[in-house]
């Protein structure tokens, strides 16, 4: 599409529950091919407005574009299909399926093979099979559990299952990867590793939204960094100037500016 | 190389069985055990694969039984063409009922399921122009095929058993496929499906369909095989037994239910000896499933398995 395009576009997107404003005229943009982080204290609408953009939550007014595409009232299953992909906070894999599986799986839906040729076992489906392995290959390499493929994933251990979570999110080579603490609960060496794969990828071409808590992971990742305080975004900007942003200070620390 | 192997052992005993066996009897519990397999297994479907408790399978069940006994006795259609259409007609009655149930939670799924159960009970029993009501229809003519009677325990064990093996053939295809897996992730988290792009309606509903329409031809082979039907079709009695097989096969598993339907088929039977102990005796086995196995056959074995591999991954 054409590179002025925003990847994503965001506006006036409002979300309230019961009268009280989780997200309230939150406007921002995402460019194509970067890494972009979302920051904010605990309430300050950062899920909310994920759940808004991926579809699971319905907005009470306000725009969402992908691509110039508007995706506002879709299904999530729509949405993610038109290459957005969101990953959650808590860990959301298929625990009894194996880490083979749970990529295969998540290629499915990208997949053109209808369910006569899933159920006749058709050549179309065969092919579609090996595309994903070699896919699923590629991604369990990158995050070192090639040792766990075949086992349940249910007995990997939580930093372990994020990881798995990222993979599956990255096995339909999405447009825009939305990633939902990815790295909470996950191990300093480990996180390292996370910040390795997500930088190669996006040498890659791909593009990401990471929401975090972690700031320093955001600082270290990201071209951009968006800063939400009660519902609304307060300010954008690389990195540094948000770090040294008065009022980004005071929202997370109470220290008045 | 095992499994295929035992397959066609246990399709060639149970093929050769009525050579050897005359007593009509152990014939009949054949049919019976066939006929639960096949209405189990597709309970399996909706129940086991996606988790979603049908108690619209026993409606399903009658609504076969029914249709196809008033499609030979009252249209003149052939057994052999009412059949499927009964299989059909329950199959549309299921998305008629699923699109709106599965709109709520699981939870009113079971309750709208359960209520539609009751209803068509009401209907076989209030219809009277239609079901005579619970009188119920006697007198159900044989099937005939190619010109040879289908009547008696020894005929019916031959027409139950190949509905059984074409039925479960076709729902192994479907249970070991793409769309079976998609309907296991669906179960375990639908969020994450959704997020991947799945549209879980379109799978209920499929597995809905499918549930639907295998159970119905059970049914119908189950009314001529008795040879009269009434409202007691739909006793909660066949319920229970297809909800006891797949939990204790295992929900979502194959084999298990398999397994477990044709031990639960023959178990109240062989435990005949002892008449007073009989059900207290079923109660207690069902009871040490519950205990000991809640996730079934398939589950324990599968438990098992994973315990050895983390301990050895863990080394």
């Amino acid at each position: 599409m054409n590179s002025k395009t925003p990847l994503l576009e965001v506006e006036g997107l409002r979300k309230s529950f019961a009268g009280v404003h989780a997200v309230d005229n939150m406007s921002f943009s995402v460019a194509h091919n970067t890494i972009t982080g979302i920051i904010g204290p605990n309430g300050s609408g950062k899920s909310t407005t994920i759940d808004c953009i991926s579809g699971f939550q319905r907005p009470n007014a306000g725009r969402v574009k992908l691509d110039g595409r508007d995706i506002t009232r879709l299904t999530p299953q729509k949405i993610a299909k038109s290459g957005l992909i969101r990953t959650f906070q808590t860990v959301h894999i298929y625990e009894s399926m194996t880490l083979r599986e749970n990529l295969l799986q998540a290629a499915r839906p990208f997949q053109a093979a209808g369910w006569v040729a899933d159920l006749l076992r058709l050549p179309g489906m065969r092919r579609e099979v090996d595309a994903a392995m070699v896919r699923a290959d590629e991604l369990v390499d990158m995050i070192g559990l090639r040792k766990y493929y075949d086992a349940p994933t249910r007995i990997l251990s939580y930093g372990q299952k994020k990881l798995v979570a990222l993979a599956a999110g990255l096995v339909p080579k999405p447009r825009l990867l939305v990633l939902d603490e990815p790295v909470a609960g996950v191990n300093p060496t480990r996180i390292r590793e996370v910040e390795e794969v997500i930088l190669n990828l996006h040498a890659a071409g791909e593009s990401f939204i990471i929401v975090e808590h972690n700031v320093e992971f955001v600082m270290r990742l990201c071209e951009r960094v968006i800063v939400f305080v009660g519902g609304s975004k307060m300010t954008e900007g690389d990195p540094k100037s948000v770090q040294q942003d008065a009022r980004v200070l005071e929202a997370y620390l109470g220290i008045p500016a | 190389m095992i499994m295929p192997l035992l397959a066609i052992i246990v399709v060639a005993v149970a093929a050769l069985l009525p050579l050897v066996v005359s007593s009509s009897y152990i014939l009949s519990v054949g049919v019976t055990m066939f006929l639960y397999l096949v209405a189990a297994m597709s309970l399996n479907v909706i129940y086991g694969l996606l988790g979603l408790l049908s108690l619209a399978h026993i409606a399903f069940w009658g609504i076969g039984g029914y249709f196809t006994v008033i499609a030979v006795m009252d249209l003149g259609l052939s057994f052999w063409l009412a059949l499927p259409l009964s299989g059909l007609f329950a199959g549309v009655l299921s998305i008629a009922v699923g699109f709106p149930a599965l709109r709520l939670n699981r939870h009113s799924f079971v309750v709208v399921t359960l209520i539609f159960a009751l209803l068509t009970t009401l209907v076989a029993r209030d219809w009277v122009s239609l079901t005579r009501g619970p009188m119920g229809i006697p007198g159900i003519p044989s099937p005939y095929f190619f010109g040879h009677e289908v009547a008696g325990a020894y005929s019916f064990y031959y027409l139950a058993g190949v509905f059984a093996l074409i039925s479960l053939l076709l729902l192994h295809l479907f249970f070991t496929s793409r769309i079976a897996d998609t309907m296991r992730a669906i179960n375990q988290s639908e969020d994450l499906a959704r997020s991947q792009g799945v549209n879980p309606t379109a799978y209920k509903l499929l597995a809905f369909f499918l549930s639907a329409f295998f159970t119905a031809m059970a049914g119908g082979i189950l009314a001529f095989n008795q040879r009269v039907i009434d409202p007691l079709i739909f006793d909660f009695f066949f319920m229970q037994a297809f909800l006891i097989m797949v939990i204790v096969g295992g929900r979502g598993s194959f084999v298990g239910v398999l397994v477990a339907g044709a031990v639960m088929s023959i178990l109240p039977e062989v435990l005949r000896f002892s008449v007073d102990l009989r059900m207290v005796l079923y109660g207690l086995a069902l009871l040490a499933f519950v205990t000991w196995a809640p996730n079934g056959l398939a589950g324990w074995i599968r438990e098992r398995r994973e315990e050895r591999l983390r301990s050895e991954l863990q080394q």
